[in-house]
Formats: structure tokens, sequence, C-alpha cells
């Protein structure tokens, strides 16, 4: 149907740039966890996939701000959109900066420490499952707002699990017998993983506006 | 000069009245006051060249069972316009048609002409009976949209995007409406006199409010849009399809009313759905205060302005 193309062209876009910002989450934590594991080789592959998914995702982003200022969606919904789209590509931006860290600065991760690395990994970069849902289920308009609403709340909660692992991680970091320097290093290290979820939940939040500003 | 004064009574029609179409739409953002301007423009000349005629009738014949000469014409639209111009001054959607039935009054009594006060009484009812039922339209409207709303819960941009079209779909309707009902306020004294043809003088109608909406416009149209209650897209949509609903059905049987006080009805209904506290009572005050002052100061004023002008020129 001609009626709305353009319109409809640019959530087929963000759609597209959703999923790729996901499955660079996902290439993400893979890097972490072939870096845990101390193989560096296949790490490097995968940050590589994650920077190629997001360059990929920006190019993406551009089209969509060129197609809503070249005239889709009314100007009152234009910024909004678009607020949207950028909050989802600085998750993806998170994660690369995640993987750039590890194969950049290549931190030396205590053994005991590497579980506790892994499990902030998933959590954060696990995120990606209900951002894509939420936005998913917003964007194409089949599901009720309620339900909108609790994907974005199930992401809060999310992001309050990663915030206590990053708490316990940042005490075990800090009370253990490491140098300073190293005890920083890792710091810096578990601040790039945790970012991602603090980026997930800024664009739940920016999801969550849009959904509170359509309400009658 | 007479077809001046009916040019300035139209461009206060544009002035205070372009809020009354697209007030909505530009308080809640959805268009630019620039681009609604030229809807109004566009519609508001549509409506007074196609369907302008019954209230002119109205206006030029049927209050005053007299010819009136160019002096009283002059008088009763320029006194209008003046206390239009001053509500519009102070941001405050008053009712041209009230006004130009208040001049017109006034200058019938100054004339000593014979006043047809049943067609005065009927159209004095129409403005209590067409805020009130467009008020109760918008009510019923609102929240019968709130509830299927509620029921599909879908709020997606698309969603929101044909919303706003609606919107601005019902802003042409009120634009066109206006045209309809309001032209004839401006040039219905003058088509007695047999200046122009009755559809050029509405022609000038439309034209006068277009340029009065582009130049004058903005000041009241940030009273109806933002003043009275923050309104959101399917309430802006609701306020001007129902206020424009109540004046076309008014424009077709030929009684002038108010599109201020049929937005401002609309409004205050689509506010009361989500209660009292919604509603601005002091603008409210404002508002009503200007329809009651304006028709009673034009009558006032065109009736001793003219007896004035006699007795110097005795």
């Amino acid at each position: 149907m001609a009626l709305f193309k353009k319109e409809k062209e640019v959530v087929g876009l963000i759609l597209k740039h959703l999923n790729l910002i996901v499955a660079s989450l996902k290439s993400g934590l893979q890097t972490v966890e072939f870096y845990l594991d101390d193989n560096i080789s296949d790490a490097k592959v995968w940050a590589r996939k994650t920077r190629g998914q997001e360059s990929e995702a920006d190019l993406i982003r551009h089209e969509v701000r060129d197609k809503l200022y070249s005239g889709a969606y009314l100007p009152l919904l234009r910024e909004d959109i678009y607020k949207l789209v950028e909050s989802i590509d600085k998750v993806g931006n998170a994660a690369e900066a995640c993987a750039d860290f590890l194969l950049n600065q290549r931190p030396s991760i205590p053994e005991e420490m590497k579980s506790d690395f892994l499990a902030a990994s998933k959590n954060s970069m696990g995120i990606a499952d209900s951002l894509q849902l939420a936005v998913m289920c917003y964007l194409k308009g089949d599901c009720k707002i309620e339900t909108v609403r609790d994907h974005t709340r199930e992401i809060g909660l999310q992001e309050s699990k990663v915030d206590k692992i990053e708490w316990d991680l940042t005490k075990e970091i800090f009370i253990s017998e490491l140098d300073f320097a190293h005890k920083t290093h890792l710091k810096h290290c578990l601040d790039a993983i945790v970012e991602v979820s603090d980026r997930a939940e800024d664009a739940a939040d920016q999801l969550e506006l849009a959904t509170l500003k359509a309400m009658a | 000069m007479i077809l001046g004064a009916g040019a300035y009574v139209g461009w206060n029609i544009g002035a205070n009245d372009t809020a009354n179409c697209v007030g909505t739409s530009v308080g809640c953002g959805l268009i630019s006051f620039r681009n609604a301007v030229i809807l109004v423009a566009i519609f508001s000349i549509l409506g007074a060249f196609l369907q302008g005629e019954y209230v002119m009738e109205t206006i030029g014949k049927g209050i005053i069972k007299a010819e009136l000469s160019y002096l009283a014409v002059i008088i009763a639209l320029v006194c209008s316009g003046f206390f239009v111009t001053l509500a519009t001054f102070f941001r405050i959607p008053t009712s041209t048609s009230q006004a130009i039935v208040g001049g017109v009054v006034g200058i019938g009594l100054a004339v000593n002409a014979e006043v047809d006060f049943s067609k005065f009484i009927v159209i004095v009812e129409s403005w209590i009976i067409c805020p009130l039922m467009v008020m109760t339209l918008s009510f019923g409207l609102m929240y019968l949209l709130r509830f299927i709303l509620r029921r599909f819960e879908t709020r997606s941009f698309l969603f929101q995007h044909t919303m706003g079209w609606l919107a601005i779909g019902s802003s042409c309707y009120v634009a066109f409406s206006m045209g309809a009902n309001n032209a004839g306020n401006a040039v219905g004294p003058i088509a007695n006199l047999g200046v122009l043809h009755p559809k050029l003088l509405l022609l000038m109608g439309g034209l006068s409010i277009a340029v009065g909406a582009a130049t004058y416009g903005k000041k009241v149209a940030d009273t109806v849009g933002k003043g009275i209650t923050p309104l959101d897209i399917p309430g802006a949509f609701v306020a001007q399809i129902s206020s424009a609903f109540g004046m076309h059905f008014f424009s077709l049987i030929g009684i002038p009313v108010s599109t201020s006080s049929a937005i401002v009805g609309a409004v205050v209904g689509v506010g009361l759905v989500q209660g009292m506290k919604a509603i601005s009572k002091k603008t409210i005050m404002t508002i009503f205060l200007g329809w009651l002052l304006t028709p009673t100061f034009a009558a006032a004023s065109s009736f001793l302005l003219y007896k004035l002008i006699k007795s110097i020129f005795a």
C-alpha cells in the first residue's frame, strides 16, 4: 500500500538497525568469552565482527536520519524517532568500545575474577534480547502498550542486576592484593563492560518516553 | 472605503480566529505556525467562496429590517473590528460573529430601524448552544477515542503519525467552516449595498481572513493551543473535528456562531475527560469576559459613534 510508504521504510530501517546492534552485542559477548579463555586470535575475529556490525548499523542510522529529515513522519515525531535510534546506536557503540578495550589494552584478568567478569558481560550484553523485544513490539504496533512497558521494565531490572555484579566485582578488585595500576585497569575494563547495559537502559527510557507521549 | 472596512473585519477574523482552526495543532507541535497559516488561507477562502452566502444573508438582511447607509455600515464594521483587534492584542479568543452582530444591532438602533429581535435572540441562543453542543460532542468523542485506544493499546510511531494527519485534516475542516461561517460577517453588511457581486465579496472576505491569519494570528493561537489545557495529538484532533462539525452545522442553517466559542468549548470538553483540574479556570474566565464585552462594546460604540457623527454633521 502506497499510504505512508516513507514512514514504513523508516520502520523497516530501524528494525534492520536494531538487528545489527543486537548482533554486535552478541559478537561483543563472544569477544569477551574468547578473551577470558585466553583465545586471543578468535577474540580478534569477533571484535572485528562487532566493529563491522556497528559500522553497518551507523550507515543505516544515517539513512534513517536522511529519510526522516526529507519528510518521513510529522516534524513532531521525527525528533523522538531519531533520539530512539541514536540511543539504540549508543548501545552498539558501547559493545564495540568494550571489544576494542580488551583487544587494544589487553587487561590481565586474574583467574579467580574471570567468572565474575564473564557474569558481568553476559548480563550486560545479554540485555540485547529484552531491548530487541521492546523496540520491535513498539515499532510494529502489534503489542499492547503495557507489554512494551513490561519489556522496558525488564531492561531496568537487568541493568540493576548488572549494577549489583559491578558493585561486588569492584569491591573484589580493590580489596585484592593486586597493585593499584592493575586494579584501576581492571576497573576500567569492568566499566567498559557495564557501559553496554547502562546505554541499553537509556534506550529503554527513551522508548518509554515515546510511549508516554503517545498516551491519550 | 466600505470595502476597506469589510476587509478590516475580515483581517480581524483571520487574526483572532486562525487560532480556532490551527491553535490546537500548532499548540501540540504538529505543524509550524507558518504552514498552518497556509492551510487556513486555502481552506477559509474555499469555505467563504463555496458556502459563505448563508451567513452573509443573515448578517445582511436578517437582523435589521432596513437598508443601511454607507456610513452606518462603515461604523458597524469598524466598531466591531476595533474591539476584536483589542481582544487579539490581549490574546483573548473573542468572537467576531458576536462583535459584528452587536455592531449591526447597535447601528440598527441608532438609525431607528426595525431590529428583528426574534432573529437576534435565535442568534444569541446559538452562541450559548454552540459551545455547549461542541463541548458535549468533544467530551463524548474524546471519551470514546480514549476507550478505543485503551482497548487496542497500540501507540506506534506510525499510529501517532496517522493521528497527526487526522488532526491536520480536521484543522482544514475548521478553516473551511470558519470561512463558510465568518466571511459572511465581514461582508454581510456590505452585500445589500450592491458594491460588488456577492461571490466576489465573499472571496474578498476569505482573502482578508487569510491576510489576518498570516499577519497577526500567532497571539491567540498560543492561548487556544496551550493556555486552556495541554493537548496531545488525539486531543487536538477531537477538539478540531467537534468544533468544525458544530460550526458547519450552524453555517448551513445560516446562523453566525463564534468559531472561538466553538473551539474553546471543544478544548474544554477534551480537557474535562481528564477532570476539572486539567482546565485553566483563569483563562476560561478571561475568554468568557471577552465574549460578553466584545458584542456589548461593539453595539454601544457603533450606536454612540453614529449618533455623534450625525449630531456633528446635522
